[in-house]
């Protein structure tokens, strides 16, 4: 009895080996378990429905989820069945870069426009004046900013540079308006009818079309960045 | 004394085990824990201003390196928001329905103006940076958002809102099927491997246009027609995100709050729109810093939990961090908060009560001008 009890360690070992052997082979042998069908975006989607299915108590509610849930497993299946055929990266990153389209040509002077909401802006537009001062190009729009209340104004653009902003002229009654630039001096007119003068390159509003004032320096450009794809 | 060696006491649970694991399937679930999850890493969302189809390669590009670049499998949502829907004549002089891009300040603030054709091409072009410049990274997903808003009246002229309700429904038509040719071109191109293509429109409201008194935004009526359209032309197989603010609204559920008679936006509507709607889901915008807009937006999920059939489940937040830093403004004072601020907030607001509970938010994107 001794002697046969001394010898279950073994047995069981050898059993124990045995089986684990056996499910080893097994779990090699298998397919290897594919993920979830699709690109894995779904199954994150689908993995927050899902968690919160777990904390939802509600039918009507489970089961609105549910019908989400099966909307990206429709979008899953759909889109399962190409993976298979992907082709290989190109090693080149400008491979498929479109060629870009010809930069506008950009017109110096004064344009008038329909009037236009550029929720951008925060406000209403109606004319532009474009052109080079002190090397930098300047885009100067004018038109009416919504602030409470709303005010005539000037929107300064320096390409490529920090500079510029929405110049608010409290002084002027609704739209303002650039009808005529002398260099960078643009004359502005408001909805009453009122003559201003704007000096592009001092940023200031000014009362006649002759009055001096200083010229701001001009504000560093932007520092480039690297071209993916130099032309 | 009556001894028994420990590997004879042990081996029966030793089978047991054995045994278990041989009878269950091959699967083990363990349970996720997402209790205080960090935000994730934010995505960078466009403003376009210039939708240069080189310029739009370069985007998905830089987005592709990035990825590439940064350890582990990605997972990002990126908006492209082209602007206002749009009818316009194009260049043969047909009119054509589209939108018309922010403007640009490197070419005198000029707005452009893309036919649907041309976003589908846009965001192919997006797409085709991505995946070429994501390189060996074949894990980090994409998703993209072919975005644009409820603002403006299409460049018509009949307010009525019956019209504006049908024009906005070919909008929603017209969305639905871009986006289901682009998911049907991924699948061709093996490019829907790392990408999904969506929908996205930035729904808001706001108040009279003091100049003339009309009311840019769209009403829930004429906004509920894109949405209908597009799930009704999605084949089920095609999801927008909405990614707008909830203007003026309660931080607790409320059936009798409206926005304003002009613009009657309800929490019903808001839920609708955001999740209500078969295709729909919800990137908010969470721009304030002291939580505001989370609370809102936990008030319209709770208003879905306790009326409407079912809480929001968001698929992330939106933040405006760096346009902030490009524009700056006094709105920026309070309102630029940070992509994983923006996060935590909706995270928290929504898990602050059972009714709102989502144990996994997915997604932080923070949005920014193309140029400044």
């Amino acid at each position: 009895m001794k002697n046969w009890s001394k010898k279950i360690p073994g047995v069981l070992i050898a059993a124990a080996a045995l089986i684990l052997l056996a499910v080893m082979v097994k779990i090699l042998s298998a397919p290897q378990s594919s993920p979830a069908a699709g690109p894995a975006w779904v199954e994150n989607n689908v993995q927050a429905l899902q968690a919160t299915l777990t904390v939802s108590n509600n039918p009507t509610e489970e089961a609105f989820i549910q019908s989400k849930l099966d909307l990206l497993k429709r979008i899953q299946a759909t889109s399962a069945g190409a993976l298979q055929n992907v082709p290989e990266k190109p090693a080149d990153v400008c491979a498929f870069r479109p060629t870009a389209l010809p930069t506008p040509q950009r017109t110096p002077g004064v344009e008038q426009f329909t009037p236009e909401l550029y929720e951008d802006l925060q406000g209403k537009l109606n004319s532009r004046w474009q052109a080079e001062v002190n090397g930098q190009w300047v885009t100067v729009l004018a038109g009416t900013v919504y602030t409470d209340p709303p005010q005539a104004a000037l929107w300064v653009f320096v390409e490529n540079t920090a500079d510029g902003g929405v110049m608010p002229a409290p002084q002027a009654a609704g739209m303002l308006q650039i009808t005529s630039a002398d260099q960078a001096r643009l004359t502005l007119r408001d909805e009453a009818g009122t003559i201003f003068y704007f000096d592009v390159a001092g940023r200031a509003f000014v009362f006649s079309p002759d009055e001096i004032v200083p010229t701001l320096a001009p504000q560093p450009t932007n520092t480039p960045t690297a071209e993916i794809c130099p032309p | 004394m009556k001894t028994s060696n420990p590997l004879v006491r042990t081996a029966p649970l030793v089978l047991v085990v054995i045994a278990a694991l041989l009878l269950q399937g091959q699967t083990i679930y363990f349970p996720m824990i997402f209790k205080g999850s960090p935000a994730p890493l934010y995505s960078t969302s466009y403003y376009i201003q210039n939708g240069d189809p080189a310029k739009m390669y370069d985007l998905g590009c830089q987005l592709g390196m990035h990825d590439a670049s940064t350890p582990g499998a990605q997972d990002s949502l990126v908006v492209l928001d082209f602007g206002k829907m749009w009818i316009f004549n194009n260049n043969q002089g047909n009119t054509t329905i589209g939108v018309r891009t922010f403007g640009d300040p490197n070419n005198g603030g000029a707005r452009q103006n893309l036919s649907i054709a041309d976003l589908e091409i846009r965001a192919q072009n997006f797409a085709s940076g991505y995946w070429v410049c994501s390189a060996n990274d074949k894990a980090s997903q994409l998703t993209l958002g072919i975005g644009t808003n409820t603002f403006d009246f299409f460049n018509q002229e009949n307010y009525a809102q019956d019209n504006l309700r049908a024009i906005m429904a070919d909008f929603g038509r017209n969305w639905a099927n871009m986006v289901n040719r682009l998911n049907a071109w991924g699948t061709t191109t093996g490019y829907n491997l790392q990408i999904l293509f969506t929908g996205a429109i930035d729904i808001e409201w706001a108040g009279a246009d003091p100049t003339d008194g009309l009311y840019y935004w769209q009403s829930p009526y004429v906004v509920r027609g894109w949405v209908d359209a597009f799930d009704g032309s999605d084949n089920k197989k095609s999801i927008f995100f909405n990614f707008g603010a909830c203007v003026g609204c309660p931080t607790t559920p409320s059936l009798s709050w409206v926005y304003t008679s002009a613009l009657p936006w309800t929490q019903q509507d808001i839920w609708y729109v955001s999740w209500g709607s078969q295709p729909a889901f919800a990137v908010p915008e969470i721009y304030r810093n002291d939580g505001f807009l989370a609370r809102q937006w936990a008030a319209v999920s709770k208003a879905g939990s306790l009326y409407f059939g079912s809480r929001i489940i968001f698929s992330g937040a939106m933040t405006q961090m760096v346009a902030c830093q490009q524009r700056g403004g006094t709105e920026c004072n309070t309102l630029d908060n940070t992509p994983s601020e923006g996060w935590e907030q909706l995270y928290g607001a929504v898990n602050a009560e059972t009714f709102t509970a989502q144990p996994f938010l997915q997604y932080s994107t923070d949005i920014k001008w193309q140029f400044k």
